[in-house]
């Protein structure tokens, strides 16, 4: 890349909210921070918040491990905070760390991949992070009131209902599920807006890189599976708050209906989890092997064939609760049909390794990882998928065991692999190999042995869910490897973060395409300039930047796919103005998307508080039930009201920026 | 103006497409109504709601269709919504079928309304005789379950 | 191309590689989640019908030919609103103005139409906390209300801002985008009144 010489010129701005909340122009330092609309910002905004959660749920984790070690353990901990833990390391990781971890890439790399400049809504895609932000926050600050939600991370009812989980632990979790709802949702219609209608001039569906595509199944998982726990949650708020009988059994309500509703919800959830990884892994493993992803059609169906057959499966999460056999026969099938576009990804990617000339650095060594834990994940998930086991399975370390290997083995190794990948995308710095290698050594051996021997666990009849248990079980030594495990992994996880820190600050500086990839983003400087592309690139096929390296491997034997008719001229046409008098324009920060996130999630603990204003029954007699409601509402009230005027200012706001002029040589 | 030749398809004004199809929309809307009154329709149950579903269908569709341009416009939208509907429809009728939602064949065991259940305890305290209770499955499964 | 064509939009950053907008797809997206939303939500009622231990039960309080009204109401809302957009794209802006303010007060009609009728049905005894059909009901017509008045606002909002010069024929996506909203509201509506009221009459 010749050197980026340019000067910029601030757009005219006009507009009544400019003289109050001007929109910042070139934006740095802390404000740049707070107001940012960049996607790369707000991908490492993302990034950080959520490895910061993985620390907070790691260490959940780490105190739930010390308290089983041994049976009988007392005096550590009580159940009650063993309660709030399990249930807040189970929302912590999938809510905070593993999706939010997900949405950075996204975030980060997505647009690069597609070639574009930003996002479809810059300013939607900045809410979508402070509401995540403010919402993990309130979810949080539980622990600070005591408490801390303490009814699993699947909130069943009844127990969730106002009379056996009195107080606010209900209200932080559901309240807070529904802010981090909403932050997904509004994120995924912006990243497939994205996808749809940013591409860059001749990348057709078929050009797209698999994490961009694994992006958009994952974004119409989320846009289709939320509003099952929006409406879930939405009942049982009305059931805590207003009185309503959704799931009082009492009243005629079914129980039975959250689970339902819960699992339509949520176990597209747990795809929403693993796809992205899967795509992750599928851009590492043909650039460490060098040669071309193997089945990259069939990589794509089976990953659109999971997104769709991950909404049939739901009830295998409720095979104990008596469906009949009809239904647990069907839900069986499935299932187990969903293993098939599994199996056909592994396949494919050893297919891809096959005959490959392997490079053992580390996103390849967590990718391997990722595709051997997964399968195991998945075999033992194939086990209770048959609904005659899981009576056994349900409910025990068995399962714990299993969404672990899908979960750390799958979905958090193979994020790993991507940081390890796209960190010099990053911060233009390589992480060290060595640490690397050790971080994934003792992480690879601390996972196997914490979640491996929770299989016998299981079958031997330890429930999930339980403080302590009793010495003549026989799970003593069993427990204790495991806990030692989760120790080993927690080293591996702090020399990684002092790894992290370290490179971040003075690393080995990466260079330009540090790992020889195959897709568009690594075209680009590391780390990208603002603008990201100085010409929209122009895309001619899959793997473009590959074979514009190395036009000489686009011929090649017979099980390769591509072939110069593959090389299809892009049409100028349809897109054309990469930058032209006008030079890049660029949208200016904008303070209204934190306000409007900053409105919401006030709103939302206020809903949470409401029980502080509740006016004592004497003086309620007198009152109107409007009055009431008023009174015991109104930061909820205040706060709503303060989030949609900032949608409105938002709305109002011009597009005001700047724009980028190169100087006239650089313009050819 | 190319845009205003757009807007005359097969001789109507966009206009007078619309006017048609709103009218349309408030003739089925009565029809929906008038099913429900027996001396119009003497129809079975299942003809009924067959009926109505049709009707209701075509409604949606015309909205659809022509009120938000699905017809007419690009398929990725025709795409996008339909993928929403189908998932949604189809997982919401599974959810349906799984609550035991549906009215079943006489001979299958279900569960009756709860409602039914309370007054027919009811009764029973009373002393009242309970009604065809031979021919009603589901007593058969309260009979189980008690 | 289509009929509402991309080559009226002002800002050439609002369209895409494809050449459609960015909001419209948006628009549609948010729909199909919301269908999934409502399909929740509806199932939720089809699942309670029959279920509640206490009265009133719907056959006693449901009013057919009030609520056919208020449905006739909301569908014809639908043909001014595109009565509407047909307006501003042929730049008459006064006829938008009148056919927006009729939208947007015939979805007024509506809800005062679902204000009576919570009204009534409450001093009938049908509350939220009596049974599982006031729970369910009230929740899944209340939410369907509630975005009917947000739609009134949206419309509301985009009247007003006409007289500052914001809707134009080159912003006609504005209100066509706004009129996607509105229709959407009105198919739920449309599966509500078969699902949930004349339902009621035949099983």
């Amino acid at each position: 890349m010749s050197s980026e010489e340019m000067h910029i010129e601030p757009a005219p701005e006009k507009g009544f909210f400019d003289n109050i909340f001007p929109r910042q122009v070139e934006p740095k330092g802390l404000i740049g921070w707070l107001t940012t609309i960049d996607h790369k910002r707000i991908g490492i905004l993302y990034g950080v918040t959520a490895l910061f959660w993985f620390l907070v749920g790691g260490l959940e984790a780490l105190m739930i491990r010390i308290q089983l070690h041994t049976s009988d353990f007392r005096g550590f901990i009580s159940a009650e905070t063993y309660n709030s833990l399990f249930t807040m390391h189970g929302t912590t990781m999938i809510f905070l760390v593993v999706m939010p971890l997900a949405v950075a890439f996204f975030n980060y790399v997505m647009p690069l991949q597609i070639g574009a400049r930003d996002v479809a809504f810059p300013r939607m895609n900045a809410f979508s992070y402070w509401m995540f932000l403010f919402a993990s926050i309130l979810l949080n600050i539980s622990w600070f009131f005591g408490e801390a939600p303490h009814m699993s991370w699947v909130g069943y009812a009844p127990i969730t209902e106002i009379q056996y989980t009195p107080g606010m632990a209900g209200e932080f979790w559901i309240i807070g599920l529904q802010l981090l709802g909403v932050a997904s949702i509004v994120g995924s219609l912006n990243f497939i807006t994205t996808i749809i209608n940013m591409r860059a001039p001749g990348m057709t569906f078929m050009r797209m890189p698999v994490f961009s595509w694994m992006t958009l199944v994952t974004g119409f998982l989320i846009i289709l599976a939320f509003p099952a726990i929006t409406i879930c949650l939405a009942e049982l708020m009305f059931d805590r708050l207003f009185g309503t009988n959704f799931f009082q059994a009492a009243a005629g309500g079914l129980p039975i209906l959250w689970q339902h509703l819960f699992w339509v919800f949520g176990h597209p959830e747990v795809y929403i989890l693993i796809l992205p990884p899967m795509g992750m892994v599928s851009e590492i493993l043909p650039v460490f092997s060098r040669r071309p992803l193997f089945g990259y059609p069939l990589i794509v169906g089976s990953g659109i064939a999971i997104g769709l057959m991950g909404f049939t499966v739901w009830s295998h999460h409720m095979f104990t609760s008596g469906l009949g056999n009809i239904a647990t026969a069907a839900f069986a099938l499935t299932t187990m049909a969903i293993a098939v576009p599994t199996g056909v990804k592994i396949f494919n990617w050893i297919g891809t390794l096959y005959k490959g000339q392997l490079i053992m650095a580390t996103p390849m060594l967590f990718s391997l990882g990722f595709i051997y834990q997964f399968m195991m994940g998945g075999f033992s998930g194939l086990m209770h998928a048959n609904a005659v086991h899981d009576l056994q399975q349900h409910d025990s370390y068995f399962i714990v065991a299993h969404f672990h290997y899908v979960l750390i083995g799958g979905a958090l190794f193979g994020t790993f692999a991507g940081l390890y990948y796209w960190f010099p995308k990053v911060t233009g710095r390589k992480l060290d190999e060595k640490f690397g290698k050790f971080v994934f050594w003792f992480l690879f051996v601390g996972f196997n042995l914490t979640f491996f021997p929770m299989h016998w666990l299981g079958l031997n009849g330890m429930p999930r869910r339980i403080y302590t248990y009793s010495p003549n079980m026989g799970w003593d030594t069993i427990n204790m490897v495991c806990t030692f495990g989760a120790l080993l992994m927690a080293v591996a996880v702090v020399v990684f973060f002092w790894d992290l820190f370290r490179t971040a600050k003075s690393g080995q500086v990466a260079g330009f395409d540090p790992w020889d990839a195959r897709t568009v983003e690594w075209s680009i400087p590391n780390p990208p300039p603002v603008y990201n592309f100085k010409d929209t690139p122009q895309v001619k096929c899959l793997d473009d930047f590959w074979y514009a390296k190395y036009p000489e491997t686009m011929v090649h034997d017979e099980d390769e796919t591509m072939h110069p008719s593959d090389y299809v001229a892009a049409d100028p046409a349809v897109h054309g103005h990469s930058h032209d008098d006008h030079g890049i324009h660029m949208p200016g920060g904008s303070w209204f998307p934190m306000f409007a996130a900053l409105g919401f999630c006030i709103g939302g603990f206020g809903i949470v508080m409401h029980g502080f204003f509740i006016p004592d029954p004497v003086a309620a007699k007198s009152m109107s039930t409007l009055s009431i409601l008023l009174r015991e509402y109104w930061l909820a009230i205040l706060g709503g009201l303060m989030g949609v005027a900032s949608v409105f200012a938002w709305a109002m706001e011009p597009i005001g920026g700047y724009n980028i002029h190169f100087k006239e040589e650089d313009n050819k | 103006m190319k845009h205003e030749e757009d807007k005359e398809v097969q001789g109507l004004s966009i206009v007078a497409r619309y006017t048609i199809t709103a009218v349309v929309l408030a003739v089925v809307t009565a029809i929906e109504v008038l099913v429900l009154y027996p001396p119009l329709v003497r129809a079975g149950d299942t003809f009924k709601i067959a009926l109505l579903a049709f009707l209701g269908i075509g409604k949606f569709i015309l909205v659809v269709g022509l009120f938000m341009h699905l017809w007419n416009d690009d398929p990725i939208f025709t795409g996008i919504f339909g993928l929403g509907m189908v998932i949604g429809v189809g997982t919401l009728v599974a959810l349906l079928a799984v609550m035991n939602v549906y009215p079943h064949r006489s001979d299958a065991v279900k569960a009756p309304p709860l409602r039914q259940i309370y007054e027919d305890r009811e009764k029973v305290r009373r002393g009242e005789a309970l009604p065809h209770t031979e021919q009603h499955s589901w007593r058969q499964w309260e009979a189980l379950s008690a | 191309m289509s009929a509402h064509g991309s080559h009226l939009i002002e800002n050439p950053h609002e369209i895409g590689t494809t050449g459609l907008p960015h909001r419209k797809i948006m628009m549609w997206l948010f729909l199909a989640s919301d269908c999934m939303f409502f399909g929740a939500l509806i199932s939720t009622y089809l699942i309670y019908r029959g279920r509640s231990i206490a009265g009133p039960t719907p056959e006693e309080i449901f009013d057919i030919p009030l609520t056919s009204t208020s449905s006739f109401v909301l569908l014809m809302s639908s043909y001014l609103m595109v009565l509407a957009l047909a307006a501003i794209e042929r730049n008459d802006l006064t006829k938008f103005r009148v056919y927006c303010l009729g939208t947007a007060f015939f979805g007024s009609i509506f809800l005062g139409f679902q204000v009576y009728e919570f009204t009534h049905f409450y001093h009938a005894g049908l509350t939220l906390h009596g049974s599982v059909f006031g729970s369910s009901f009230y929740v899944l017509t209340g939410t369907h209300g509630c975005h009917v008045a947000i739609g009134v606002l949206w419309l509301l909002a985009l009247f007003f801002y006409s007289f500052t010069g914001g809707v134009t024929q080159r912003r006609a996506l504005d209100v066509e985008i706004a009129g996607l909203y509105w229709h959407f509201v009105d198919i739920v509506w449309i599966v509500i009144f078969v699902a949930v009221y004349l339902l009621e009459y035949i099983i």
